[in-house]
């Protein structure tokens, strides 16, 4: 017989003594207190869990509504002149009309007194490449902010544009409780971004009347300081 | 009374006894056997529902192993007394109470953790992989642990004296 036989069979030998028994009545209440409050903090977890969830998304959502952006009127931009030579970056938006596709550039604008000034264009690219000047606006970059918002109904159907001054990574616009794609591309040479939205059956109705909401955020998704005011 | 609480009570009745065996073998105290294994028994039907259809008994042991080493792990807290405990003589017993004595009295060498192993390979009669399973270790540390245990008790001359 092995060590370990030995060892095993002085472990099943019984105890000389018996045990006492076990109060099952008393185990079983034990328990079933037990449970019930292991239910409750499974439930109270539950609810905990969700409560965090619930004011996460209410949280975001009164952050989200904290930085409501303001309401800007559609301007109706003057017609250019063919005489509105580019400066800088042209811009393609992307938007295909009947006259060809919908660009925006800034034009540097000779005047009789004073310093010369810029004019954000709305033109129309033809497939040959010949811009033709849909409107301009004069534009003024002293103050950070949005600037020259516009409309390019009913000559385009590019039914938002405008530009931003001052750094910015991303833009939000709503029309009518419905928000717009919006795309923006930077002008360096200006140090301003040029921001247009997308056609949409919800922005067809947009005119020099209507009210659109628009909210300029850094790289943190924060709403920049200038990121509401009014453009115009 | 519940079909659930009906199978508890068979199941108490069913196991107690192989279960306060293997408590005393893993404290050393009767008293505190008797008291383990209520507790676990208390901790097996918080969970009877769960476990009734699966393996009750291999629950009750795992809760069982488990409570005497977690208990061995807290800060120890020793009460005074003027008061010495009784010391039996060696060779008062007959045989078998002679062999349960120095039994516990190598058992007692050994950690808790070694203890809780060679109680669960040699008393259970488990296997190294199973052993590590219940107790939430590897394998490794069962075999390592178990062959330590088995040395710590083998320095013991009494007990292979007495086993023997």
């Amino acid at each position: 017989m092995s060590d370990i036989d030995r060892l095993r069979d002085a472990m099943a030998e019984p105890p000389a003594q018996p045990f006492a028994p076990v109060d099952i009545e008393h185990v079983m209440r034990l328990g079933g207190r037990r449970r019930a409050r292991r239910r409750l903090l499974t439930g109270a977890a539950v609810v905990s869990a969700f409560l965090v969830v619930a004011g996460s998304v209410v949280g975001v959502q009164i952050f989200r509504n904290a930085q409501v952006p303001a309401s800007i009127s559609v301007a109706a931009p003057p017609p250019a002149t063919a005489e509105v030579r580019p400066f800088g970056t042209i811009v393609d938006t992307g938007v295909v009309d009947n006259q060809g596709h919908a660009v925006l550039y800034f034009a540097r604008v000779a005047r009789t007194t004073g310093p010369a000034g810029y004019q954000l264009v709305l033109a129309h690219k033809s497939a040959d490449g010949t811009i033709t000047p849909v409107s301009a606006e004069n534009a003024d970059f002293t103050d950070g902010g949005f600037r020259g918002v516009a409309t390019g109904h009913p000559v385009s159907f590019l039914p938002l544009y405008g530009y931003f001054t001052g750094s910015v990574r991303q833009f939000k616009a709503t029309y009518q409780g419905d928000e717009l794609s919006v795309f923006d591309r930077a002008v360096p040479e200006l140090n301003v971004t040029l921001f247009w939205a997308a056609p949409k059956s919800s922005a067809e109705d947009i005119t020099t009347a209507s009210v659109v909401q628009l909210a300029a955020f850094d790289a943190a998704g924060n709403l920049l300081a200038n990121g509401s005011g009014p453009g115009r | 009374m519940a079909r659930g609480d009906v199978e508890f009570v068979e199941f108490v009745q069913a196991s107690t006894g192989r279960l306060q065996h293997a408590a005393y073998l893993l404290t050393g105290d009767r008293h505190q056997a008797e008291d383990d294994v209520q507790t676990a028994l208390v901790r097996v039907y918080t969970a009877w529902s769960r476990i009734r259809r699966q393996d009750p008994f291999a629950y009750a042991r795992k809760v069982l192993a488990n409570l005497v080493i977690d208990r061995w792990r807290r800060p120890y807290r020793e009460d005074a007394t003027e008061e010495l405990p009784e010391r039996p003589a060696p060779g008062d017993f007959v045989d078998g109470v002679a062999v349960q004595e120095w039994l516990m009295r190598a058992l007692g060498r050994l950690s808790a953790r070694e203890r809780a192993i060679v109680v669960l390979r040699h008393f259970w009669d488990l296997s190294e992989a199973d052993v590590a399973v219940e107790l939430g270790v590897s394998v490794g540390t069962v075999k390592s642990t178990a062959s330590r245990a088995l040395a710590k008790m083998r320095m013991s001359d009494e007990l292979v004296e007495r086993v023997s």
